[in-house]
């Protein structure tokens, strides 16, 4: 008879005549020659499925307002289902979704991805700097070894050319004559 | 062999399955979500319950599933699932005849 109670409060007034308890207990009345006393329905029952039909409303809204924040991209129809599954066992776990609240963070986070990418980049500048001042160096400390090495000194102009190529300094003037 | 009590069980799960389906139409659901709905309202079923109901649902054309893709020696597992017009018929009673849910 509890079944057939549940069956007919989950019908919730679907069926014309069926909804209300008053009906219900005038048919368990005619069905089993039995009377059930209304209150012992708890108000859990009486209410499960509203519950649940508000919840899934509003799980629905927050689903629209998600596909309509990914746009026209072409989601498969098994990933939107996920989505919803994500979001639904979000709000049994007693999550509070705002969509707008997720998309902001999402940009947010989108941002500091792009920042992120931004200061990788300028590191992998730096880096390619500091491999080309230091072939510079070696090319010049190599040229100024080799000169050194045939037994030939360092002139000024070689040393003018070393500061310049290699380290982007201003050439030197000639010492005067020491006093 | 279910017992009537068994069956009519199953009747009122299929039931809630479409009624459920019908609520957040025309958005996919997964097994999972149908299961801890089911649970929710205290008619639990386990996956190979959920699975049957689905491919009987299906059978009758009130819903539609995607599925795995097909792999030799497995079963296609039911990856998402949505009630069809006809199911929402169905449900509010706009056919006739016994369609084998509550």
């Amino acid at each position: 008879m509890r079944l057939e109670v549940d069956l007919l409060l989950d019908r919730g007034g679907r069926t014309p005549g069926q909804g209300t308890l008053e009906d219900i207990q005038k048919m368990l009345g005619e069905k089993y020659a039995e009377a059930l006393p209304i209150n012992t329905i708890s108000n859990y029952k009486q209410h499960r499925w509203l519950i649940e039909k508000l919840r899934l409303r509003e799980l629905k809204e927050i689903f629209r307002a998600v596909k309509e924040e990914l746009g026209e991209a072409a989601i498969s129809e098994t990933t939107q289902a996920r989505i919803l599954e994500l979001l639904d066992e979000a709000m049994r776990n007693g999550a509070k979704l705002d969509p707008h609240f997720l998309f902001k963070e999402q940009r947010l986070w989108a941002q500091h991805e792009v920042k992120l990418e931004e200061l990788r980049q300028a590191k992998q500048k730096l880096e390619l700097e500091i491999e080309k001042s230091k072939q510079a160096v070696e090319e010049a400390t190599h040229e100024a070894a080799q000169k050194t090495g045939e037994g030939k000194s360092l002139t000024l102009d070689d040393i003018n050319r070393i500061r310049e190529r290699t380290f982007g300094l201003p050439a030197l003037a000639p010492a005067g004559p020491a006093t | 062999m279910d017992t009537p009590a068994e069956q009519r069980v199953h009747e009122i799960q299929r039931g809630e399955i479409l009624r459920y389906l019908a609520i957040v139409y025309p958005a996919w659901a997964t097994p999972k979500m149908l299961l801890y709905h089911l649970r929710d309202l205290r008619y639990p079923a386990t996956s190979k319950t959920l699975r049957f109901h689905l491919e009987y649902l299906a059978g009758k054309g009130l819903l539609e599933v995607q599925r795995e893709r097909e792999a030799i020696g497995e079963e296609q597992a039911v990856l998402a699932t949505r009630i069809t017009p006809v199911g929402i018929d169905a449900l509010d009673n706009r056919t006739g005849g016994d369609l084998g849910f509550k």
